[in-house]
């Protein structure tokens, strides 16, 4: 528990500052800041980000472990990539079917290997990390966002799995199950915008 | 410590520290929201929270879906919540992809007078029977939001918006249907779904 109540006051300390900003809070945020704040507003990482939390959350001490690593390891080499040069924006898509299996499998109440834990997690680490390509700037500003990103990606998702674990009464559960489904119902609901002709151009 | 006497606390903390960050980072993002990301993503969410709360039938049928879902018990009573969703996405789907489905306000509508006199006459069919029938009215409820997606300001924040909007009125169905543990409860909540099939059926007919 105590590592978390870190975790949490450090975050705390992080996210404050940005209210002193008053005007501008998203151009004078700085670029660490503001790539902390990145998987929060980019809707299709967000919804990655909460079905996968929700999704490890659920499976159990062990399997957590080897999730929160898994991504990790997928997270950090795509954040280089993207600071390198070496990536593009991905298709919208590509980040929603993830999250939307993952919302299925929430709902569904599914416990699955740790191996199949694992591959996923990696994979949207690396999704994440590919498409989360920072403004241009100095390598310092460049690194600067990129560890903001890293770092806000990596608080929302430990949060989001401690919390979902600790949920262990049976409405808490069923209430994570819900949760699960709303993240494949927004899912399925903007694929099917990625795909249908002429309303592509309506994804964020 | 036990794990079981903190399990009560730890996760309060928890999400109180959670909440209180996405606090702090939402009121950042909202600071000037004169247009650009957040107006997009802010007007989007707006939008389709208040898509299903402005419509009556919406309204009425996802009320009565909790509601139901009590009246039902377990496991109908998270199921329904859960099956919901899922399959008005599919409808949503279909909406979006411009798919033709007949006489949607219909079924809209009709979902709402079917899903009340259920309630009203305490019908209590096998799970999977209820499942269906929540399922197909889902797909009309699913395919009416999904028509009016291509035309949001931010498709994907309008999309957390009604679903979000749909489940919380499920929660109040379902928090009004507890009220049949009491033989007095178990009558209001009767007596609701009977008024409101009853509204229901006016509407439908033109009478109001």
């Amino acid at each position: 528990m105590k590592p978390a109540r870190v975790a949490v006051a450090a975050a705390a300390v992080f996210f404050l500052p940005s209210l002193v900003h008053a005007h501008s809070p998203i151009e004078g945020i700085g670029r660490f800041y503001g790539g902390m704040l990145h998987p929060l507003l980019v809707p299709s990482h967000l919804l990655l980000l909460i079905g996968l939390g929700l999704w490890i959350g659920q499976q159990g001490l062990r399997h957590i472990e080897v999730g929160l690593l898994a991504f990790a390891a997928g997270l950090l080499p795509g954040l280089a990539c993207a600071g390198l040069g070496y990536a593009s924006p991905l298709p919208v898509p590509l980040l929603l079917a993830p999250a939307a299996m993952m919302g299925l499998w929430v709902a569904a109440g599914w416990k699955l290997p740790r191996e199949v834990i694992g591959v996923v997690a990696l994979a949207a680490g690396l999704l994440i990390g590919l498409d989360s390509l920072p403004d241009a700037g100095s390598p310092r500003e460049l690194a600067l966002t990129l560890l903001g990103t890293g770092l806000g990606a990596g608080f929302l998702l430990v949060h989001e799995v401690a919390l979902t674990e600790f949920l262990q009464r049976p409405w808490q559960r069923i209430g994570v199950r819900i949760l699960g489904s709303w993240v494949g119902a927004i899912s399925i609901m903007v694929l099917a915008l990625a795909v249908a002709p002429g309303a592509g151009d309506r994804l964020p | 410590m036990p794990r079981r006497m903190t399990a009560g606390i730890a996760p309060v903390r928890i999400a109180g520290s959670t909440a209180a960050l996405l606090l702090v980072s939402a009121a950042s993002v909202q600071a000037h929201t004169e247009g650009g990301i957040a107006g997009g993503i802010a007007g989007g969410f707006v939008s389709g929270l208040t898509h299903p709360v402005l419509g009556w039938d919406h309204v009425a049928a996802m009320v009565a879906v909790g509601l139901w879902g009590a009246f039902l018990q377990r496991p109908a009573i998270w199921l329904l919540p859960i099956i919901f969703p899922l399959v008005m996405a599919v409808g949503g789907a279909l909406g979006v992809l411009g798919v033709p489905m007949p006489a949607v306000e219909t079924g809209i509508a009709a979902s709402a007078i079917v899903l009340d006199l259920m309630i009203a006459f305490a019908a209590k069919p096998p799970l999977a029977v209820a499942a269906v029938i929540v399922g197909v009215f889902a797909i009309f409820h699913g395919h009416a939001h999904g028509t009016e997606l291509p035309e949001a300001a931010n498709a994907m924040a309008y999309s957390i918006g009604f679903v979000v909007a749909t489940g919380m009125l499920h929660m109040a169905g379902i928090a009004f249907g507890l009220l049949v543990r009491w033989p007095q409860g178990r009558i209001a909540v009767r007596a609701a779904g009977g008024v409101i099939a009853a509204a229901g059926m006016a509407f439908l007919t033109g009478i109001v």
